[in-house]
């Protein structure tokens, strides 16, 4: 083949100016959840436009700024100011550097946005690949914290999974970071939260609430509009405040002073974990290796993929970016792993409170002349959960024969 | 051999295009980026207004109630109605399906031709009424313990509408335990067999939430919870009725089934109607009787 170097040349630049200019990285910017608008749409039957879309974009930006540049609304008595700083805002934000003083900014893009995503959608470039998947802060929810279903946690909650990451999954231990920038991370994982929970609110409202076609908030008479953003501001920032008032207080465990005793709570957990008061067999299964009910979805899976026989295509969804669904599983308990921490305190706030996001429900406590676990009970089931490591089911390889001949019975 | 490295040359430079224009991230972006000019209109907006006073909602002409009236009515269907799904119970199966018992997801359910093609379970209710328009049988803060039972895997009603401020006893009548969980409002608990639990919602609703058992994941119901009284959910004739709404406003509907979820192409009276997000207006008369016949076409709940 011969071709003329007069081509050759030309097109060697081309390459090379194309190479320069076309795949500059584009700003750091908040992505709209689209897959939540979608099934807004679907529920509605009715399309957003594009301009109620940009008018969302542009009115989340005069609220919360931009990745680059956050920014906190103080309005009256509550706002942002209430539960972060807009300080810590700034160290974790924007590009990865330092100032002149050495100084760190850029924290939460250094540390987090690979999985999380700049958004805090649980969308970050390494996301897919990961089992579980990260958490999407948008929704407020978290399952690993002190206070009860449906609350948020409480900034200590978030601090202990920052410094002890999640056992078992993909997030770290950032335990060598200073105490000020674990700080500062925190608040921006509750700016972010808090943010993509009024996205999620907004979307709601225009697809709820507007009339076809109609803006969030009119540029000519925008008083309505904005009230409605500070009304859904108000509500969120107020359950991320009351939060720490929510945290479970959890009592002692009954003092057990001989083996007898111990033997007997084990004995009693067993029981209540087999029995239909807890229920815990019906999910963690018989044999307790989570193999019970291997078919549910947690709340973030839910949300585009129902539990339905015949399933919709969830094909559009996956088209806007969301993760493939994976069933959840309910835990392993023989392998003594457990994500929220192992500490007994820890595990009392699962049993007792429930996992939020997840099928794991609270424990429903007696009450005068109604069935349900006392306190007792809960450190009874937590004995048991602590045994089974131990037990030589879980270990067959140092069980011996009663182990395998116990495996195969089951 | 040079013209070996020309070509050699020429590749890779197509190649380098080629790579290029399918290498970066070009997916559409749907979502818009924010335009720095009209956020910083907003930005002063917002702050301008946090002492601004923003209460003229009615823009000055009020309106006020006459008097109150009835609105109600029967929902009825046009066509087949489509079979409901067939449900799969896989565990306790004797409490669930006892003999084998086909479960139908009940989804959508009507009296039989002969009797009317009557729609139960579909929920009717007054949006954004002023508490102060509100009649005093229907007024916020009722706190009347309201039962929800389930019995072989069935929640016995699957539309529920309460006022938020009362409590919802929900039952277990089973032998087996269930776990009942509503929604995205963060309850979620074990339900002792013949034990019970109460769920206190925390706000007003303008979409039901779903009730569903992780135990038994085909169950599911709905409800909603809404500040005042002005809610009805159809019988298993299709009737509803709501008294004492105000009248002499405009009042704003909104209708929903858990198939079709917002109701909103219908005939009433002979008339079709479009109800865009399943919502209508009326303006009753004081003391009229307002009588809907409601005709659904059994297309919407394909």
């Amino acid at each position: 083949m011969h071709t003329p170097r007069s081509i050759i040349r030309p097109l060697l630049l081309l390459g090379v100016v194309a190479l320069l200019v076309g795949c500059r990285a584009e700003d750091a910017r908040f992505r709209m959840d689209m897959v939540y608008v979608r099934k807004q749409e679907n529920a509605t039957e009715i399309p957003f436009t594009r301009a109620q879309l940009l008018n969302l974009s542009n009115v989340l930006a005069a609220v919360f700024g931009t990745p680059d540049d956050p920014d906190i609304l103080i309005d009256g008595d509550i706002g942002l100011h209430e539960i972060v700083d807009l300080t810590n805002l700034k160290m974790a934000a924007g590009p990865v550097g330092s100032d002149e003083m050495g100084f760190p900014h850029g924290l939460y893009r250094e540390h987090c946005s690979h999985c999380h995503g700049v958004t805090g959608n649980g969308l970050g470039p390494t996301a897919a690949f990961l089992n579980p998947y990260p958490r999407d802060y948008r929704q407020g929810i978290y399952k690993f914290k002190s206070t009860p279903k449906g609350s948020r946690p409480t900034t200590e909650d978030l601090k202990t999974v920052l410094i002890n990451g999640v056992q078992g999954t993909a997030m770290p231990s950032f335990a060598l970071l200073a105490d000020d920038e674990i700080d500062a991370l925190v608040d921006y994982v509750k700016y972010l939260s808090v943010r993509g929970k009024i996205e999620r609110d907004l979307i709601f409202e225009v697809a709820d609430e507007l009339e076809e076609k109609e803006l969030l908030v009119d540029p000519e008479e925008p008083d309505d509009g904005l009230e409605t953003v500070k009304m859904y501001l108000t509500a969120e920032v107020r359950k991320w405040a009351s939060a720490s008032n929510e945290a479970t207080a959890v009592p002692a465990p009954p003092a057990s002073s001989s083996d007898e005793d111990r033997l007997d709570s084990l004995a009693r957990g067993r029981e209540l974990f087999h029995g239909t008061l807890a229920n815990c067999v019906k999910c963690h299964g018989e044999t307790a290796l989570g193999d019970g009910q291997t078919t549910d979805y947690d709340q973030w899976t839910i949300e585009i993929f129902t539990k339905e026989p015949q399933q919709p295509g969830i094909g559009e969804f996956v088209a806007l970016g969301a993760l493939k669904p994976r069933n959840i599983l309910p835990r392993n308990l023989r392998h003594g792993v457990y994500r929220g921490g192992r500490r007994p305190i820890d595990l009392y706030w699962r049993v007792r409170n429930g996992i939020d996001g997840t099928p794991m429900p609270a424990a429903t406590m007696k009450q005068p002349g109604q069935k349900g676990l006392t306190e007792a009970d809960i450190w009874h089931l937590i004995d048991y959960v602590r045994s089974l490591p131990y037990e030589p089911l879980s270990n067959p390889h140092y069980g011996g024969h009663e182990a395998v001949v116990e495996r195969q019975r089951l | 051999m040079i013209a070996q490295n020309r070509s050699t040359l020429t590749a890779l430079a197509a190649g380098i295009i080629v790579l290029h224009s399918a290498g970066c991230d070009r997916r559409v972006t749907v979502d818009s980026a924010p335009v720095p000019t009209a956020v910083a209109k907003l930005r002063a907006q917002l702050e301008a207004g946090a002492s601004g006073v923003v209460d003229g909602d009615d823009g000055g002409a009020l309106v006020e109630p006459t008097g109150f009236a009835t609105l109600r009515g029967r929902f009825t269907i046009q066509g087949t109605p489509p079979n409901n799904p067939q449900l799969k119970p896989n565990r306790d199966q004797q409490t669930c399906a006892p003999g084998g018992r086909p479960v139908f997801r009940e989804e959508l359910i009507v009296t039989p031709r002969e009797s009317g093609g009557g729609i139960a379970n579909v929920l009717l209710f007054a949006d954004r009424v002023p508490a102060e328009w509100v009649h005093e049988t229907a007024q916020p803060g009722n706190t009347d313990e309201v039962i929800f039972d389930q019995k072989q895997c069935i929640f016995l009603n699957r539309m529920t509408a309460i006022q938020y401020t009362q409590p919802l006893r929900i039952m277990n009548s089973d032998p087996v335990g269930h776990n009942t969980k509503v929604g995205t409002t963060g309850f979620d608990q074990t339900i002792p067999s013949g034990g019970s639990a109460v769920f206190q919602a925390q706000g007003s609703e303008n979409r039901p939430q779903e009730v569903s058992c992780a135990i038994h994941p085909w169950m599911n119901a709905w409800l909603i919870t809404r500040e005042n009284g002005y809610f009805a959910v159809s019988d298993q004739d299709g009737m509803f009725e709501i008294p004492y709404l105000p009248a002499g406003v405009e009042l704003t509907f909104r209708v929903w089934q858990e198939k079709s979820r917002n109701v909103q192409s219908v005939t009433v009276g002979g008339q079709s109607e479009s109800w865009s997000k399943g919502k209508f207006t009326r303006t009753m008369v004081p003391d009229e009787t307002v009588e809907m016949d409601v005709v659904i076409d059994a297309a919407i709940f394909e």
